[in-house]
């Protein structure tokens, strides 16, 4: 009976007349747009008539055939105000990010668009990618049939900055790429003769971890990984600042306290929780200071930086490119106008608006900046990113010759500034 | 009124980057001009406050207050246990645990104040931020107002949805001015205004109080809802018990990570 009860009940949801859906996607329309009228840290919408949008997309919403028509013109209407952490992300998006946390396999190779090729930029030793014979500079065509060129001609009709279109690029490849553990991709390759080849690869569970959630923010793959340098120096590397890494952070810089130098290779990480920035920046400073400043329609927040015991006292290099976002790019603007840190690499993709989400009416979650971001010396990031004081692009070539110029380059200025050390203190 | 400091703690330490809220603001009240002759005076106001909560010798006979409760940031849909503890006169611990983050703490001990959490270790405060402190960590606060205030003023009465509400501004010694609202009908404090600075910056909250239950013959709001223009937090209060023994240690600046 009960069985029946609830049969008439889930029959009843879904013969609901399409008014109600069409209730749920205005509703979803107008918090987006009110949201942003009454939240957006610049009360003048850095000079985009906001009322004006209203009036153009309101009718096109109203007439939304579905909750995907709506998703993809609220996009287009918060892509009026040219700038990052605004959009929409689809319910079934959020669900692939609860069941990726159930399944932290890949095949091992870290994935960049470089020449606007998908490239492997890394290769874990001992992974299924290793023992296929997948090395850096190969550049990756197709995943189970599917050519990567199909993903490029996509996403090249987005009008999101070409920076931005690489990381998601890389970021969709790499997604194809995992998978459950003891599942297989079969992966066509270029090797360095640019020869075609193929190889059938068994997805496993990779090194890192999911970091766990924090309210509606899911559980994040993490990858962390420091190690002593041949000439000595330190070298952290992490794909995402989430609060997981903070503690592998002391610990290494506890390890690496002797070190002479540090890289800090914020290459490919998008970001994550601002507050790291700060945290990490107390681990390497002994004064305090700020590395920038978010500004809210009321009131503002520091980055302020709170000196630790012991900081780490030696020279640092942070490495970026552009696919480096968001908290990166607070922490090693910051960290470059203090003069903590040489950065090199290549400019990062000046995407550094904090942001929180809302869950709107029909279940997807919307993501909106609350502040802008300036570092302590009034530079705007956003749209423009962080500028290496050493810029070096990474090409295929040095990735096939075992090479990694933007570390080498990193590398070179930290021994350049130890031996102006010791000059100074010679003379 | 202590515990707009853990909101400040919260927007600048975790939601400055990724997790995500966004509470509708309560509608802004509309001022009305106050009418000379019934507007009541500080010394009025703050007097049927003081009563309203249980008066000055009700207060006398407590110490220590040991609260413990929830938070939940429903936009973030976070949620997790909430203690404070408070000792006479001026000792101030508060811890919150957010799953995914770690526990969030600080204090006071009467002359010095700390902040730690997981991500950006341990500090102190100084400057307004430690004054601030100070004077939430004050135990009779609530019914000392007018000797931690130097300056107050009666502003008016606002409607604040279906009551009203008498409105004082408040200058403590450091830092802006705030704004409490007093209930006209039971004298409690309702809403408090602050824009608070410290080394994270300088950020407005209107705080609601409501729900206050008599425990021990003393009036406390058991639910407290923060909301900054980003950022919204509620505080809901399960116990309170006041006069256990409290070691003095418990308000020291813990040792860094």
């Amino acid at each position: 009976m009960i069985v029946s009860l609830v049969c008439a009940l889930l029959a009843a949801v879904l013969s609901l007349p399409r008014p109600v859906q069409d209730d749920r996607r205005r509703e979803t329309f107008d918090i987006v747009w009110r949201t942003v009228k009454e939240k957006h840290f610049d009360p003048q919408f850095g000079g985009v008539d906001w009322d004006r949008v209203r009036e153009q997309y309101a009718p096109r919403a109203a007439a939304a055939a579905s909750d995907r028509e709506l998703y993809a013109l609220l996009e287009e209407m918060l892509g009026e105000l040219r700038q990052s952490h605004f959009h929409i992300i689809p319910p079934e998006a959020a669900i692939d990010d609860e069941a990726a946390a159930g399944s932290p396999g890949g095949v091992g190779a870290e994935i960049k668009f470089v020449a606007g090729r998908a490239t492997v930029a890394r290769v874990e030793p001992g992974s299924a990618a290793a023992r296929a014979g997948l090395r850096p500079g190969f550049v990756i065509t197709r995943l189970d049939g599917r050519p990567i060129a199909e993903l490029v001609t996509r996403l090249a009709r987005s009008a999101e900055p070409p920076s931005r279109k690489q990381l998601r690029l890389a970021r969709a490849v790499q997604s194809r790429l995992g998978g459950e553990p003891g599942s297989g991709v079969r992966v066509t390759y270029l090797d360095g003769r640019d020869r075609e080849r193929e190889a059938a690869l068994m997805r496993h569970r990779l090194r890192g971890e999911f970091s766990p959630a924090l309210g509606s923010f899911p559980p994040q793959y993490t990858d962390f990984e420091s190690q002593r340098l041949e000439d000595g120096l330190g070298y952290i590397r992490f794909n995402i600042f989430v609060p997981l890494v903070m503690e592998k952070v002391r610990a290494a810089l506890r390890e690496l306290g002797d070190a002479p130098g540090l890289v800090i290779d914020l290459r490919g990480n998008p970001g994550g929780f601002g507050a790291m920035s700060s945290g990490i920046a107390g681990l390497l400073c002994s004064k305090p200071g700020s590395l920038g400043t978010m500004q809210l329609r009321k009131g503002y927040t520091n980055f302020a930086i709170f000196p630790q015991p012991d900081p780490y006292p030696g020279a640092v290099a942070v490495l970026l490119d552009g696919a480096s976002a968001s908290t990166s790019e607070i922490f090693a603007g910051g960290m470059q106008e203090l003069g903590r840190a040489v950065i090199v690499g290549e400019r990062s993709m000046g995407a550094a608006l904090p942001s929180v989400f809302q869950k709107l009416p029909t279940g997807a979650l919307f993501q909106f900046a609350v502040a802008d971001f300036k570092t302590p010396k009034g530079v705007l990031i956003e749209g423009r990113g962080v500028i290496p004081d050493v810029e070096v692009k990474l090409d295929r070539a040095s990735l096939l010759g075992g090479r990694d110029p933007q570390l080498e380059a990193a590398r070179a200025q930290i021994q350049a500034q130890l031996r102006g050390l010791k000059k100074g203190k010679k003379a | 009124m202590r515990l707009k400091r853990i909101l400040g703690l919260v927007l600048c330490g975790v939601a400055a980057a990724a997790p995500g809220l966004a509470q509708e603001a309560p509608a802004k009240p509309k001022a009305e001009e106050p009418k000379a002759a019934a507007a009541p005076t500080v010394d009025q106001i703050l007097d049927k406050f003081a009563q309203a909560l249980g008066g000055k010798a009700a207060f006398d006979k407590l110490t220590t207050r040991v609260s413990k409760g929830t938070f939940a940031i429903d936009a973030m849909n976070a949620s997790g246990p909430i203690e404070i503890t408070q000792k006479a006169p001026g000792k101030l611990v508060t811890t919150i645990e957010i799953t995914g983050f770690g526990a969030i703490k600080e204090g006071t001990d009467g002359s010095t104040a700390w902040a730690q959490d997981p991500v950006s270790g341990l500090r102190d405060k100084s400057g307004p931020e430690l004054a601030a402190a100070k004077l939430d960590g004050e135990f009779y606060r609530d019914i000392k107002l007018k000797q931690l205030y130097p300056k107050m003023e009666v502003k008016g009465k606002e409607k604040l949805g279906e009551r009203e509400a008498y409105i004082i501004s408040a200058t403590p010694p450091e830092g802006d001015p705030e704004k409490m609202y007093f209930d006209t009908q039971n004298g409690l404090l309702v809403r408090l205004d602050v824009e608070r600075e410290g080394a994270q910056g300088k950020l407005p909250f209107e705080i609601y109080y409501e729900d206050y239950r008599e425990v021990d013959g003393v009036k406390l709001p058991f639910v407290t809802r923060l909301t900054n223009p980003a950022f919204a937090m509620t505080v809901t209060l399960s116990e309170v018990k006041h006069n256990a023994p409290v070691e003095d240690a418990k308000f020291n600046k813990p040792s860094a990570q």
